[in-house]
């Protein structure tokens, strides 16, 4: 741990909120990143994120300090949206399903990839969006945390609070998922072919 | 090790993608300390260097990667911590108000505290009543105040009236060598008692406490 870190630790469990502030703010904008990919809504993630900020708050005194405080907190927003998100709605995935698919290799996402399309742009990252959306929580924060944030697979299990063999299981099984959905998204005709 | 055949699926593949070598994010693959090593690890990264339809995987993540990262410039709403911080403020001066207020906690222990030892002093003259050491000092302390709530309970009902009588008598019945034992916990059942109620009624509301 930075010594930094660790001194405005020490203040912040002492109830010093401007500490609390000042290990909060470098990791703020990545623990919205993550409400924003759960919720799905930036007005809903929003309210995630103050939520779990403010019970990061009362619980960091149980806080030992054996992992990153960003990576604790990452925790705290991850169970707070999706705990947000199941009190709001059924998930939308069904997730037997999407195990099945992610076990073996789908034809539907077999025929991908076409390297002379162009597939990018905002209705690319549209379509991607509204893939991401069906996949389970867990599978979602996973590939977010992964792709997008750079985290290592152990601080991706100390998120999700599973082993690190499960992680590269939800990996995996979320990419075969993400395919899938991809190629329904695009009709079957392939995630690429445009 | 052959050539591999345009968009056929070998165990390679599968191996390939099992491992995430075919989705590793732009730049370098595995952080650093998560590459997989060892021979099988070897010859599979040959094998996707090689193979048209792990490339092309490869190629795909690599795009989807990008994608997803173009999201990495959003930032929290400008003000999120500010409002969380807001309410922190406020609920930590209301906590200093409720700590700097008249504390009762202490009041109630030492009452409670205080009314037990004295329960504890009156069911120790008991005890010694009961090997007989003080028994000319007290004698018939009990039966005095078993009258004394038999008067009280006098001006109450029928069923209060029953039940002094029916103490009364069980208190009788009991062979004499047991009787002060059975006053004695009677006393301390009683001083029990005595000591919640002071607790209850002059109870504290409960200090500043953070989860």
């Amino acid at each position: 741990m930075v010594q930094d870190e660790a001194k405005l630790l020490h203040r912040a469990k002492e109830g010093d909120g401007q500490a609390f502030a000042g290990l909060v703010e470098p990791c703020l904008d990545q623990a919205y990143r993550l409400a924003l990919r759960l919720a799905g809504d930036p007005g809903e993630a929003e309210d995630a994120l103050q939520e779990a900020l403010y019970k990061a708050w009362r619980a960091l005194p149980r806080f030992r300090g054996d992992a990153r405080f960003a990576t604790w907190l990452y925790r705290i927003v991850y169970r707070v949206a999706v705990d947000r998100a199941r009190k709001a709605k059924p998930l939308p995935v069904d997730d037997a399903r999407l195990l099945d698919a992610a076990g073996s290799h789908d034809p539907a996402a077999a025929a991908w990839y076409d390297p002379e399309s162009r597939w990018e742009g905002v209705e690319a990252q549209r379509e991607l969006e509204a893939a991401l959306q069906k996949l389970p929580p867990s599978y979602r924060a996973a590939l977010t945390l992964y792709y997008v944030e750079g985290l290592t697979v152990r601080d991706i299990a100390g998120v999700l609070d599973v082993p690190v063999g499960t992680v590269k299981t939800h990996l995996h099984r979320a990419r075969q998922a993400l395919k899938r959905e991809l190629g329904k998204e695009r009709g079957g005709e392939g995630v690429w072919t445009r | 090790m052959r050539a591999p055949q345009a968009d056929r699926l070998t165990w390679q593949c599968r191996a390939a993608d099992r491992l995430g070598l075919t989705a590793e994010p732009p730049g370098g693959g595995s952080r650093k300390g998560e590459r997989w090593g060892g021979l099988l690890a070897w010859l599979l990264r040959r094998h996707v260097a090689r193979c048209p339809r792990c490339q092309a995987e490869l190629a795909g993540w690599r795009r989807i990667a990008a994608l997803l990262q173009a999201s990495s410039g959003v930032q929290a709403p400008a003000g999120t911590l500010d409002r969380v911080m807001a309410r922190i403020a406020a609920e930590q001066d209301q906590e200093r108000a409720v700590s700097e207020g008249p504390r009762r906690e202490p009041l109630s222990l030492a009452g409670a505290a205080a009314a037990w030892l004295a329960w504890v002093f009156a069911v120790s003259l008991q005890a010694a009543g009961a090997l007989g050491l003080l028994l000319p000092a007290f004698p018939g302390l009990t039966d005095r105040v078993f009258a004394l709530v038999r008067a009280a309970f006098d001006s109450g009902g029928q069923r209060v009236r029953e039940a002094a009588w029916m103490l009364q008598r069980a208190g009788e019945t009991l062979p004499p060598g047991v009787a002060p034992y059975v006053e004695a916990v009677w006393w301390c059942a009683a001083g029990l008692s005595f000591a919640i109620g002071v607790l209850i009624v002059t109870g504290g509301r409960p200090g500043p406490r953070r989860e």
